[in-house]
């Protein structure tokens, strides 16, 4: 089953309850980063546009930082009430909300990997001694599941 | 270069009469070429996904969006716009929020 399918100007999402249990994780997953010192998820999310050169990235950062924060926070409630409407039925999700979904799946993603310690093409998957995925491994090896099929119905409609 | 030569302190007679002398930088001279939005290579990210980014983000084709993925992918980096500076870091920023790995650097 398509969880997303594009529709003229929109994005239709069906999750079944399984799934809306896995994608509720994504709220905690996100909120997370950052709250223990040293996260590597910090890092991967950071914006740094000129790396060598730090007059230019206080500037850029003192700019576009608190910005992207509140774009991030915007797209992170907005998940969040999606995932709400769609435990009672199919939501209708406009092209802005599918991105915000797209963005939002990629860095609990990126955070996972991070985490991970992923740092190179071609990553196995972790297990435990019983050879199942780590959690985390399980969770970010669903959420690129997810994000393949909002991509597809996304790629539909540019 | 020609803007660089008339602005020279050098050559005071080659100065107008009412014009502004602003001192002679890189980014004034002509010599700016604009600025590079450069995008690094990056495990996790879908080479599907960044294709999306690149064609909603630039509006490219997704004939030009695959061949910059691709370019990023076995090269590790792609410049993938080139413009005034302050496009630049708004591209940069878009690239940011969608959380690809982004830099701008001069052209």
């Amino acid at each position: 089953m398509r969880r997303f399918r594009s529709r003229s100007g929109s994005v239709e999402m069906r999750l079944p309850p399984a799934e809306l249990e896995a994608l509720s994780l994504l709220p905690g997953v996100l909120a997370s980063i950052g709250r223990e010192a040293g996260d590597p998820a910090m890092d991967r999310l950071s914006v740094v546009a000129y790396p060598d050169d730090d007059e230019a990235q206080a500037e850029y950062g003192r700019l576009m930082a608190p910005e992207l924060e509140r774009q991030r926070k915007r797209d992170r409630a907005m998940v969040s009430s999606s995932l709400d409407a769609a435990r009672r039925g199919p939501v209708e999700l406009s092209t802005v909300e599918a991105d915000s979904w797209l963005v939002v799946i990629n860095e609990a993603r990126l955070a996972l990997a991070a985490r991970l310690g992923i740092e190179e093409e071609g990553w196995g998957t972790p297990a435990d001694a019983d050879g199942f995925p780590t959690p985390e491994m399980a969770l970010l090896l669903y959420l690129t599941e997810v994000q393949d099929d909002l991509i597809h119905a996304l790629a539909e409609g540019v | 270069m020609n803007l660089a030569t008339k602005r020279n302190p050098a050559s005071p007679a080659s100065v107008l009469p009412g014009t502004i002398d602003l001192p002679v930088t890189e980014e004034r001279s002509g010599l700016d070429r604009g600025w590079n939005v450069v995008v690094w290579n990056d495990p996790v990210n879908l080479m599907s996904y960044v294709v999306l980014v690149f064609r909603k983000v630039f509006g490219y084709s997704e004939q030009k969006a695959t061949r910059l993925m691709l370019e990023v992918h076995h090269e590790g980096r792609s410049v993938v716009s080139t413009s005034p500076r302050e496009k630049a870091e708004i591209d940069c920023y878009t690239l940011h929020r969608h959380a690809l790995w982004a830099t701008v650097e001069r052209a």
